[in-house]
């Protein structure tokens, strides 16, 4: 049972995982591409809201000691809404992590692997994920964290050694497309924060769960920090044109980093690390998704949908035809489907719940 | 660096995972020989065979310099591991990082890794984590990455569960402290 349970600190650095993976691939161009200039205002602007979404959602949860969102959607409707809420946020992991991964092989292909079939290059991670499930939760999560620091070291690194080349004039104007397009209907880059779902189902794998707030609040504060790195990093470096048509943004970056003649094309280092992060997230989001199946199916043991799910997340992975597709689909659906079920549906199930459970105490 | 590199394996016929798996095994066999054989020529047959079989493979075109360096280098680090039974696993896992290097590259060997380290996370000595003190990360400093000098060791790392915790006093070297000694008289 004392496999199952992390502390605060690895808690934190869970979270923040999942927004850091998805920087990695297309983030910031989707960021970019609706705020221009202004993103590093929109992102500090939302970064705010995102932090106050994180104290409410500790503030619901606070009153459910140590249940997740699946076991207040029992408590609020019973086992039919358990069920629905269950599936909607399995399809929400599944679908996110197989465009992600996808996203990222194909990124691969395009940088590494352009005679390789797209097939050969999921497999590994696919075959890595057999692997892992078959570890408890606590030591997958042990290892993210001995993993975590070098991936945020080398955000910053990317950034301070890539600081010769910034243009900072692209940064101006100050306001992008306007005060509306940064304020108002800027408010939709908040998908860039979808780690917060994690937030949900953290409580019952907490060993100190009087450490809720700490972790709610820390992750989104280094996370914020890290999305403002990496953003920044893009913005000052390439022109829009290249800001949103470049694949592995970030990787373009690193090959500009050079100490001398010796120190040089530096990107496969990167590269190297990055894998290890997008492994990372795919580990945790696969087990997030197994254990509400878990929860929902009343199973006894996890071992039974070690391999399920890992297959599950490549055919989700291969149905895309190409690149394109995917990036219809990250730039347009995306944001939309993270913002109804991580900020809206899952919010209003938490009001409920309290709400029902101030009504019980009122009666009692 | 790159073309001398190139310009080096020209001249062999094999693929790189040929030479270095004849290699790594050469390398393994030189070793259990000179662990088998008595003492006093032990060492010798381990140097001299490694240098004579180094220099013959390349002189015939059998592997690349590069690569003789590589094993060579791969091999030293080996035995630079503090504790040696902690090397005898490595033995077998360089066999498999080589077979996802080749098969995958630097993919296969980055989610070894990752793989790797999770199984490392989830093995546990006496019921105690293998990556205590890493992670999770223990209260007690200085039993994880970097080990304090004996006379700084003052606790005992917390995931021993001791019953006392202090294993020495604050000043251990109470000699280079004559007032202290005078406080201790009196």
């Amino acid at each position: 049972m004392t496999d199952t349970k992390i502390t605060s600190k690895e808690a934190i650095m869970l979270i923040v995982t999942i927004f850091v993976s998805h920087t990695i691939v297309t983030l910031p161009q989707n960021l970019l591409s609706n705020t221009k200039s202004a993103t590093l205002i929109n992102l500090v602007y939302v970064g705010i809201i995102a932090l106050l979404l994180a104290y409410v959602i500790y503030r619901l949860l606070k009153n459910f000691a140590s249940l997740d969102i699946i076991d207040i959607s029992e408590y609020l409707g019973g086992k039919a809404l358990k069920n629905i809420i269950g599936g909607i946020f399995i399809t929400y992991f599944i679908v996110t992590s197989s465009n992600l991964l996808r996203e990222f092989c194909e990124g691969l292909r395009v940088a590494f692997f352009p005679m390789t079939n797209i097939l050969y290059i999921l497999i590994p991670f696919i075959i890595m994920l057999f692997i892992t499930n078959y570890l408890s939760f606590g030591s997958n999560i042990k290892a993210i964290s001995l993993i975590f620091p070098l991936v945020l070291v080398s955000i910053v690194f990317l950034f301070f050694g890539n600081f010769g080349n910034f243009s900072f004039e692209r940064m101006f104007p100050v306001l992008g497309k306007g005060f509306t397009d940064t304020f108002i209907t800027g408010i939709g880059n908040i998908f860039a924060f979808s780690g917060i779902s994690c937030l949900y189902f953290i409580p019952p794998y907490l060993q100190e769960p009087n450490k809720m707030k700490q972790v709610c609040l820390s992750s989104v504060i280094i996370g914020l920090l890290y999305f403002l790195f990496c953003t920044a990093t893009i913005l000052l470096l390439f022109s829009f044109f290249v800001d949103v048509d470049e694949v592995l943004p970030l990787f373009s970056a690193a090959s500009y980093i050079e100490f001398g003649v010796f120190f040089q094309r530096l990107e496969s280092f990167f590269m190297l690390i990055w894998i290890l992060e997008i492994g990372a997230y795919l580990i945790i989001t696969n087990r997030f998704s197994i254990s509400i199946f878990q929860k929902i199916t009343n199973l006894k043991s996890q071992k039974a949908l070690s391999m399920i799910f890992p297959l599950l997340l490549l055919g989700i992975a291969l149905l895309p035809k190409n690149y394109s597709v995917i990036r219809f689909l990250e730039s347009n659906i995306y944001a939309y489907f993270i913002i109804g079920i991580v900020f809206v549906l899952a919010i209003i199930i938490l009001i409920l719940a309290n709400l029902k459970k101030q009504k019980e105490r009122k009666i009692q | 660096m790159l073309y001398s590199i190139l310009a080096s394996r020209e001249t062999v016929p094999f693929p790189v995972i040929f030479e270095i798996l004849l290699l790594e095994i050469s390398f393994e066999l030189i070793r259990e020989a000179g662990i088998r054989v008595p003492s006093p020529i032990g060492p010798t047959i381990g140097i001299v065979g490694a240098l004579i079989i180094g220099q013959s493979a390349v002189s015939a075109g059998i592997v690349s310099p590069i690569l003789i360096i590589i094993v060579a280098m791969t091999g030293i680090a080996s035995f630079a591991v503090p504790d040696y039974s902690f090397s005898f696993h490595l033995r077998i896992y360089r066999f498999v990082f080589i077979f996802l290097g080749y098969c995958c590259g630097f993919l296969g060997i980055g989610l070894g890794f990752l793989v790797y380290i999770a199984v490392l996370c989830d093995t546990k000595s006496f019921g105690i984590p293998f990556t205590s003190g890493i992670s999770p990360l223990q209260k007690t400093v200085g039993h994880s990455y970097f080990l304090q000098p004996i006379w700084l060791r003052e606790f005992r790392a917390s995931y021993l569960d001791a019953k006392k915790e202090e294993k020495q006093e604050k000043i251990s070297m109470r000699w280079k402290y004559p007032s202290l000694k005078k406080e201790d008289s009196q």
